[in-house]
């Protein structure tokens, strides 16, 4: 054991489980082992390790999750299982079942019982076939019968065919153990590591490859940095790793594979800061990459530094991808969908310039509860346009009292710019309408809804320098 | 009712085409009228329409080639992108992600055939295509092998008609699907090896064992902002899981149509930061970035041989529209340019001039309106400032020997200066500083007010170089006669009606519609009350303008009662009743308070049905009939 123990770290206990449950005679070996442990625990990778290691153990492996259903995966559990007893006597001329057959459990056991007799009079002790179902928990369509159709496999098959199948399931969720615990089925775990323990996991899985890596033998030419030897070298990737998970712990967590991403995406920067002097001096090198410790660098959209050129008028109503028309309808649906109609004509008399109806001046009388709390409420579309006109500016060129200015509307008009922006976002699904599908979209009988909360409808009325908290006021 | 009929009468609303009336033949058959108060030469009306033609078809050809150029370009980009990528040695495996911003999802993918040893298939998933992973996976896959399996027919003809009839058969049984593919690759498995395949990744798996090639597959997702995102997810893990494979290569292609941060918001970081690690975006919407929409605003500046100006109200009006509209930019720009140069032919008899030949046609009716021109008076008035000789002035004015005409004619010939130094402008950004992502229209603009500096201020580049360019705007003399404009709001009416705040409009001020007053009836006293009463629809629209959402029909109908002009209408019932037995009978039976309430009741309910057909308010809902709701807003 103790070479596997060189290949797989902070694992002693549970490979030496592994090692007392899985033997090549099937007497002493149970049917069914159940390995628990969080993702990135090092399940697959010490199983491997221990496979690898005791190679004389025939086994074959499973990753249900690219089998979605269970249909595929008991026909690649009879299809992988044949290949592997062919591949193994490949001498023998067994007659060739058809792994599709396998359309119902009761099917896949006899497909096994008939694949395993074949082998009958060739072997004189009986041998274990271990299947390794890797993530079992992952299968999309999983259902709470099918584990039960598994761990009851071995019952069906008969016990005296000299080759025995064992089932190994590596499960994330403890949940779903939990629910079979009744069946008393031997479990393995798997707890997460420590911090102390990823570090030095990271160091040993990464470090020299990322020496050896590319990027790094380039800098090192280009710098001319000749007088470094191996060790030297390595310290630095070691301490690149350590600095990683210093600087990223608290983000990522326990998971090893999310610190290899930050790994794989910073060391690039990180080299690039390396030179003649610091190269030495790990926290001089530090300073100067500081920045790359700062930020996780998750997204997509960092690499698209905003233009750092003054945008225009028209230019800046790009952002958000929308026009203004349709921030302000976006804007005027999220007020018709939280504030209550009967409060339309005392809010918006105040702001538009005309006063028609009743001009009530009156103070508005203060909601109980916030209304940005509640679901949004629908309304028709007339309401909206009517509020969009409100809200909606008008830069009137002509000067205030002018002849001119009888000539151009003070109001927006509802025409088909309008339209066409409140169908681009309905079809952006920024709002919503009540009607599925096939709707006729000017019918009153249509009630529409905001789609957006709160935060993005700010975000877009702060881009247009419209304040929509004003008519949430006192309680926003 | 046969099956036909009762589907119709399930159907929600109906397409109805009206009969197109034939144009009577004969006559003109250009929709040009005669201007000039119709003193027009019928010859100059034909010129003006075939010039107009010439210059449209010149326009268009070069729009259809500029968008042309656009699909090629992108095609070109994608195909670069996917496929001569710099492939970056990463020890890990990964996905080569593209994301298309803006894209309609109709942009196409070709596969370029560079490799014999590399099998390319492209799997398109549209949303309805893709409920959940197990779907997509078996599309995916029968695409991949059907594929395959083509190619291998057309490579080793052999014909194996099984396969080929069960293939067939296929669209119609998903579940069957497993034992087809099943039997097509058994089959195969005798020529061509040990593995085999059914309907899962396994297919992919043993690619090469099967098909002896590396495999190149490429995912188009459709509409990626419809499909389920936690099912693209699931996809997404599941097709990482195959990336083990060395001999395959995944891209996946995203077509987003609203932006990179709703994807990122959308998919779990884990999946976010795998697809970051080979990835490149590109903007297919060519109304990003400037430059289709300035090639064909240039290639207009060019149709009209530098010789119409655009006022700068038209530019403005162009800017202001193209912000609005954010998906069809290029669409939008052609259409108002189009309709532009149209109505500028339609309506200005001056534009037969834009040919200098036809300046032969120049007679008295022109000159007459060229006198009137603003900027010909103003230089005439310069011209007295400066004293000039009045003999001279007067011969201009009254086109004593053609003077007139003959400057006229000096005019034609001269190109608009602003259009060569908006050329040369770009010129000089293009290839001295290098800035390309100047909008043309807006530089136009800027030069049209004279605030091109400003403008070009934005740009370090501009700003750092010794370079100046400064244009002062001019007048030139008659450049009214040849300038696109927008002044009467023609273009904002045509291209951008209003919708329903017609009606609303007609109905406050129906005065501009009815032809009130130059009805001539003898009668007084009706004469009196059209004064004095708007229709019924208009007077009770105002009343409903000022009502909340919902109204109480009785309080609606009181109002509108006490609002009526009792006095005239009883005035006109009086006289009618003259005429009228039954108003005759009606005025005798009932007092006058009476009177009034039951015809005002009868307008009433006119106007409410007629508000009903309208849309405008809706009767009888749950059941309470007290209510009537409204369905307008105006001006609240």
């Amino acid at each position: 054991m103790s070479e596997i123990n060189d290949l797989v770290l902070f694992r002693d206990y549970q490979i030496e489980t592994l090692s007392s449950f899985l033997h090549a005679d099937p007497k002493i070996t149970p049917p069914n082992l159940v390995i628990q442990g969080y993702s990135s625990t090092g399940k697959t990778h010490t199983l491997q390790q221990f496979f690898a290691v005791n190679h004389f153990l025939i086994n074959v492996w499973l990753e249900p999750i690219e089998l979605v259903t269970w249909k595929p995966f008991m026909q690649a559990v009879a299809r992988i299982i044949q290949n592997k007893l062919k591949s193994i006597f490949h001498n023998v001329k067994a007659p060739d079942y058809d792994p599709l057959d396998v359309e119902e459990p009761y099917l896949l056991v006899k497909f096994l019982n008939n694949l395993f007799e074949n082998y009958q009079s060739l072997l004189q002790d009986p041998i274990c076939i271990f299947l390794v179902c890797d993530g079992f928990d992952s299968l999309q369509d999983l259902d709470a019968a099918l584990f039960h159709k598994f761990i009851s496999l071995h019952e069906l098959i008969s016990v005296d065919l000299k080759i025995q199948l064992r089932i190994i399931y590596t499960i994330q969720d403890m949940a779903f153990i939990e629910r079979y615990s009744s069946l008393c089925l031997p479990l393995v775990v798997f707890p997460r590591y420590t911090m102390d323990q990823i570090v030095d996991i990271l160091i040993f899985t990464r470090a020299q490859e990322l020496v050896e890596s590319e990027i790094l033998r380039e800098k090192v030419l280009q710098g001319q940095i000749d007088e470094c030897s191996d060790d030297e070298f390595l310290s630095v990737a070691i301490n690149f790793i350590k600095l990683i998970v210093q600087a990223f712990h608290s983000y990522t967590g326990n998971n090893i594979s999310t610190l290899n991403d930050l790994i794989d995406f910073k060391w690039e920067n990180y080299v690039n800061k390396i030179n003649r002097q610091n190269i030495f001096d790990p926290l001089g090198l530090y300073r100067s990459a500081i920045a790359i410790f700062l930020t996780t660098d998750d997204s997509l959209n960092a690499d698209f530094p905003e233009n750092s050129q003054p945008k225009s008028e028209n230019e800046a109503t790009q952002t958000y991808e929308l026009s203004p028309i349709s921030k302000y309808l976006l804007i005027a649906a999220y007020i018709c969908s939280y504030l209550e109609p009967r409060y339309d004509s005392s809010v918006f008399s105040r702001k538009s310039h005309v006063k028609t109806g009743r001009v009530s001046y009156g103070r508005r009388k203060k909601m109980e509860i916030n209304p940005r709390y509640l679901q949004p409420s629908i309304f028709s579309v007339e309401r909206l346009l009517a509020v969009f006109q409100a809200i909606f500016p008008i830069d009137t060129k002509a000067q205030r009292g002018s002849l001119a200015s009888l000539k151009e509307d003070s109001l927006m008009r509802a025409n088909v710019e309008v339209f066409q922006n409140l169908a681009e976002l309905h079809s952006l699904k920024l709002l919503a309408t009540t009607v599925g599908k096939n709707i006729d979209f000017l019918n009153y009988k249509v009630k529409w809804k905001v789609n957006v909360p709160w935060e993005i409808v700010s975000e877009v009325s702060k881009s247009v320098n419209f304040d929509v908290g004003q008519y949430f006021t006192g309680e926003g | 009712m046969n099956v036909n009929e009762f589907a119709d009468a399930q159907r929600s609303h109906y397409t109805v085409y009206p009969s197109l009336k034939k144009r009577r033949k004969g006559g003109s058959k250009i929709p040009f009228v005669n201007l000039l108060d119709g003193k027009e030469l019928t010859q100059n009306v034909e010129r003006r329409w075939e010039l107009y033609h010439q210059l449209h078809s010149h326009f268009h050809d070069q729009v259809t080639n500029i968008v042309e150029n656009i699909e090629v370009d992108l095609k070109g980009e994608i195909s670069n992108m996917l496929f001569n990528g710099s492939k970056r040695k990463d020890t890990k495996p990964c996905f080569n992600t593209l994301f298309l911003l803006g894209s309609d999802s109709t942009t196409k993918i070709e596969l370029p055939d560079i490799d014999p040893n590399v099998f390319k298939v492209l799997i398109e998933l549209t949303p309805k295509e893709s409920p959940n992973v197990r779907m997509m996976l078996r599309r995916s896959m029968f695409k991949l092998f059907t594929s395959a399996d083509a190619e291998l027919h057309n490579k080793t003809s052999v014909k194996r008609e099984v396969t080929n009839e069960n293939m067939n058969d296929y669209e119609e049984s998903t579940e069957a699907n497993g034992e087809i593919m099943g039997e097509g690759v058994r089959e195969e498995d005798d020529g061509l090896g040990q593995a085999d395949v059914s309907y899962d990744l396994s297919l992919v798996e043993n690619f090469k064992a099967l098909f002896g090639k590396n495999l190149n597959m490429i995912f188009n997702f459709k509409e990626v902002d419809s499909i389920n995102f936690q099912t693209l997810d699931n996809f997404i893990v599941v097709l990482k899981n195959v990336l083990k494979n060395e001999h395959l290569q995944i891209n996946l292609v995203f077509n987003i149509n609203t932006n990179m941060s709703n994807i990122e918001k959308n998919l779990p970081q884990s999946t976010i930061r795998f697809l970051k690690r080979n990835y490149h975006t590109l903007d297919v919407s060519s109304n990003k970035g400037f430059k289709y929409g300035n090639r064909i605003f240039q290639s207009f500046l060019d149709t009209v041989d530098g010789k119409l100006n655009l006022s700068a109200r038209f530019v403005d009006f162009l800017l202001s529209k193209m912000a609005n509209n954010s998906n069809h930019n290029l669409q939008l720009l052609v259409k108002i340019l189009d309709y532009s140069l149209m109505s500028y032919f339609f309506h200005n008899p001056f534009s037969v001039f834009i040919d200098p030949v036809n300046i032969d046609f120049l007679n008295e009716d022109y000159l007459n309106m060229l006198i009137r021109c603003p900027t010909f008076m103003f230089f005439v008035e310069g011209l007295i400032k400066q004293n000039a000789p009045s003999e001279e002035i007067r011969s201009l004015l009254t086109n004593k020997d053609s003077t007139l005409a003959d400057f006229f004619a000096e005019f034609l010939v001269r190109e608009n200066p602003i259009n060569g130094y908006a050329k040369y402008v770009t010129q000089v950004l293009e290839k001295e500083l290098h800035i390309y992502n100047y909008n043309l229209i807006e530089l136009y603009y800027n030069l049209l007010v004279g605030r091109l500096e400003i403008y070009l201020e934005r740009w370090s580049a501009y700003r750092n170089s010794d370079r100046k360019l400064k244009f002062e705007p001019i007048d030139t003399i008659f450049q009214e006669l040849f300038t696109l404009d927008n002044n009467n709001e023609l273009l904002s009416q045509a291209l951008f009606p209003c919708y329903k705040s017609n009606l609303e409009n007609d109905m406050l001020h129906w005065e501009h519609t009815l032809p009130l007053g130059q009805s001539k009836t003898d009668d007084e006293t009706l004469l009196k009350l059209d004064n004095s009463m708007a229709p019924v629809v208009g007077h009770m629209f105002k009343l409903y303008r000022e009502a909340n959402s919902s109204i109480n029909v009785y309080d609606f109908y009181t109002t509108f009662r006490d609002t009526l002009p009792k006095k005239e209408i009883m005035d006109f019932l009086d006289e009618t009743s003259d005429v009228d037995s039954n108003i005759h009978r009606l005025l005798l039976e009932n007092e006058k308070s009476r009177v009034i309430d039951k015809v005002s009741l009868a307008l009433f309910m006119q106007a409410v049905f007629d508000f009903d057909h309208m849309g405008i308010i809706k009767t009888q809902n749950n059941r309470n009939y007290d209510v009537i709701e409204k369905c307008i807003w105006r001006g609240i």
